[in-house]
């Protein structure tokens, strides 16, 4: 297993300064995801809710890469602010306006505010008791929306308006959301490029670089200077805006939020997926929830009484097999056709987890 | 070689006129087959397979396929997204199932929009048939089964005060609104009402709160399944049978349940659309396959009624429209229709496409060794109350 501490070139890492615009044709797979997610548009009939459904997760388990895999802020409570933003999009639009991006930017602001206030309390701890405190917030929020039935719904859930027809400004006539969810599935998509490119300038910037050093060793971060707690805070921020962004289009394209958006169980799926997937990678988020919820569609199809037992097998097996997830898998083989071939690479974030361990 | 030609041709010939004709007709359902309301879709689904077993798997040589989809638990937004992906993807004629209310209130607008006739096998909030006019129910409302029930506590049982366990969700506001409006009428004192969330597993609290108003007797509403076989026990378990109180129940108390309450349970008063040992032809029909063909302890409950009539409503419908059948015919075709279920004489509601039928009051008692309900009194024909006293809510 020498390969796995060997330098390899992290897939989605260009060289440090290079932007977007200066992608060399090596890095062309990187439109590969966005060619496939657009012709999924036209050749999918019948799939595109499933599709939203799929973008949406991919966005959530984005969010929880860049607090559990970047930051290494270890949380099981990340579906508070899918729900938070969820149920805010549904207020806004029942209470206020049916605008579809001005829910999604209340939604995605207040998460994002909630994200810092709760970051700011947690973020002192470490380990179990960080783990423990992102459990009772979420549980907090939890029984908010259970006993607040004037305005959650409850246990029945809360019925949201479809919204308006986008971008319906200055006189346009806007795109209407359709029945078959087509326009919905570009919005999502739409929203959650926005949001990958910011990602992306994220983990780029010193500011995201910084976080990788805090992730594997906080004291030497903090004798050098940097103001460790503020940089936690801030990313806990940015990933808890991005998870009530998913929680926000999910809430537009069922037009139904219900409490599982709170659940524990929602943020153990979506831990699912980003472990599934591969951590630190951005576009293991991608593969994680696309395949996850693939196999779950498939399998809930395949037989309605047992397919849990399926998605169970599954991620066993990828846990005790394969080390960094699908991710981890598509280095290996792609390392085979390369002849791992070793590239001008900075630090990687896969070999990474060689200092991972304390 | 001539010969062959035209054999050929004519089995090519047979073969597209009776592809042509064919249709497959497909029925979606969606209800909980796993999480702590399995129970309801395993009994749909066994419903649904007896009723093709006796009716057969076709209608007039047009296969009738049914898809099942698991909604996992109390979550209104998967039953919705399930819901578009059987109209998208599968094409299905019908939707089915949905045992819980938020899951039926979540398809509403959806079923609309694509006019697609949908049959609630359960559901039993008053409002959910008004929330589209594709929806019928073959089940029951909760207001309709529990309206009997305080009026004979009091005047017969002579029981003077009580107290209400439900669901903090709409059928259990619904349960307890009627319960408490017909039992102060009746001339009975509530000493207090009680609202349970519905993922709340522990019972004691809530029972010992009750118990310590001194009160006669106890209402309960709660989804029938592993909550109410928990929230019964607690009953037994703090001693509140010894004390001379009654429970006075619903769907809790089924014949399904009762070998994992036990003993305990003897005696409870209930009211319900449907006494599984009634002795009605089609009622004992249904008994006898449900054995033959899931084994000796398959137990039929309102949800097996609930499925068996709306397979009964499905099937009639495409007999008479054939497999083209539009949402619109078919909810034409319900309006008023009347027919003999296992439960009894029951009909469908030409304003509100929701059922109209007797209620039965019961008692559990042990028959050769076995717990059972056994009815001691039947009401005439009810619509649903809610709807008589609400003409024009939604």
């Amino acid at each position: 297993m020498s390969d796995q501490t060997a330098v390899k070139p992290p897939l989605e890492f260009t060289p440090p300064g290079s932007g977007l615009a200066s992608m060399q044709l090596r890095d062309a797979w990187h439109l590969l995801p966005w060619v496939i997610a657009i012709a999924f548009y036209f050749v999918a009939d019948g799939f595109h809710s499933f599709g939203t459904n799929v973008l949406i997760m991919i966005l959530f388990t984005l969010s929880l890469d860049l607090a559990l895999g970047y930051a290494g802020i270890i949380t099981l409570g990340h579906a508070a602010f899918f729900g938070i933003g969820a149920y805010t999009a549904g207020i806004v639009a029942v209470h206020m306006t049916t605008d579809p991006i001005a829910g999604l930017i209340v939604a995605t602001i207040l998460a994002g505010i909630l994200g810092i206030l709760t970051g700011m309390l947690i973020l002192h701890t470490q380990g179990v008791a960080m783990f423990m405190l992102t459990l009772a917030i979420a549980s907090m929020f939890y029984e908010v929306a259970n006993q607040w039935r004037s305005l959650t719904g409850g246990d029945d859930g809360l019925t949201v308006p479809r919204s308006a027809p986008l971008l319906a400004y200055f006189g346009f006539a806007g795109f209407r959301f359709d029945f078959r969810g087509m326009t919905g599935y570009l919005y999502t998509l739409s929203v959650v490029f926005v949001w990958f490119v910011i990602a992306w300038r994220i983990v780029k910037s010193p500011f995201g670089r910084s976080l990788d050093g805090i992730r594997q060793n906080p004291r030497r971060m903090r004798a050098i200077g940097t103001p460790v707690w503020w940089r936690l805070v801030a990313m806990y921020g940015i990933s808890a805006a991005m998870a009530g962004t998913a929680g926000a289009l999910q809430a537009q394209a069922t037009r139904l939020v219900g409490l599982t958006s709170l659940e524990l169980q929602l943020s153990g799926i979506v831990a699912v997926m980003l472990v599934l997937g591969g951590e630190r990678r951005l576009y293991g988020a991608f593969l994680g929830a696309a395949f996850f919820m693939a196999v779950q569609d498939w399998a809930a199809a395949v037989n309605p009484v047992y397919w849990m037992f399926v998605i169970g097998g599954l991620l066993m097996a990828v846990v005790l097999f394969l080390e960094g997830g699908l991710m981890g898998l598509l280095d290996k083989i792609f390392g085979m056709f390369a002849g791992k071939r070793v590239e001008n690479g900075q630090a990687s974030p896969v070999e990474a987890k060689a200092g991972d361990a304390k | 070689m001539g010969k062959m030609r035209a054999t050929l041709t004519a089995l090519a010939l047979t073969f597209s006129i009776s592809h042509a004709s064919a249709e497959v007709i497909k029925i979606g359902m969606i209800a909980n087959f796993s999480g702590p309301f399995a129970v309801w879709g395993q009994q749909f689904r066994q419903s649904m397979e007896a009723f093709q077993k006796v009716n057969g798997k076709s209608i007039d040589g047009n296969e009738v396929q049914l898809i099942f989809r698991d909604n996992g638990g109390a979550d209104p937004a998967k039953a919705r997204q399930l819901a578009e992906e059987l109209i998208l993807r599968e094409k299905i004629n019908f939707l089915t199932g949905f045992d819980l209310t938020p899951s039926a209130l979540a398809v509403a607008d959806l079923i609309t929009e694509a006019k697609m006739p949908t049959v609630i096998f359960n559901a039993a909030t008053s409002v959910i048939t008004r929330k589209s006019p594709y929806f019928v129910r073959t089940s029951q409302t909760v207001q309709q089964y529990v309206e009997p029930l305080p009026e004979w506590a009091v005047k017969e049982a002579g029981i003077k005060t009580s107290y209400t366990l439900v669901s903090d969700y709409a059928p259990g506001h619904d349960a307890e609104e009627i319960f408490v409006k017909k039992f102060e009428q009746a001339g009975g004192k509530m000493l207090g009402k009680d609202r349970i969330p519905l993922n709340v597993t522990d019972f004691a609290p809530y029972v010992e709160r009750a118990a310590a108003t001194g009160t006669a007797s106890i209402y309960i509403f709660i989804p029938a399944g592993a909550p109410s076989i928990s929230l019964v026990r607690e009953f037994a378990k703090r001693g509140l049978k010894a004390k001379g109180v009654k429970l006075l129940a619903g769907g809790e108390t089924q014949e399904v349940y009762l070998p994992s309450i036990g003993d305990d349970v003897i005696g409870t008063i209930s009211s319900l659309h449907y006494t599984e040992t009634n002795t009605n032809p089609e009622n004992i029909a249904l008994r006898k396959t449900l054995v033959e063909m899931f084994g000796p302890d398959a137990t039929p409950d309102i949800g097996t009624v609930g499925a068996w009539d709306g397979m009964r409503l499905i099937y009639d419908g495409i007999k008479q429209f054939g497999p083209k059948i539009t949402g619109d015919q078919f909810m034409g075709f319900v309006k008023g229709r009347k027919w003999n279920s296992p439960r009894g004489p029951i009909m469908i509601d030409p304003e509100e496409r929701d059922i109209i039928q007797q209620i039965y009051m019961r008692r559990v008692e042990k028959r050769d060794g076995k717990l059972v309900n056994i009815d001691f009194f039947t009401t005439g024909m009810i619509k649903d109350p809610w709807k008589v006293a609400n003409p024009n809510a939604k």
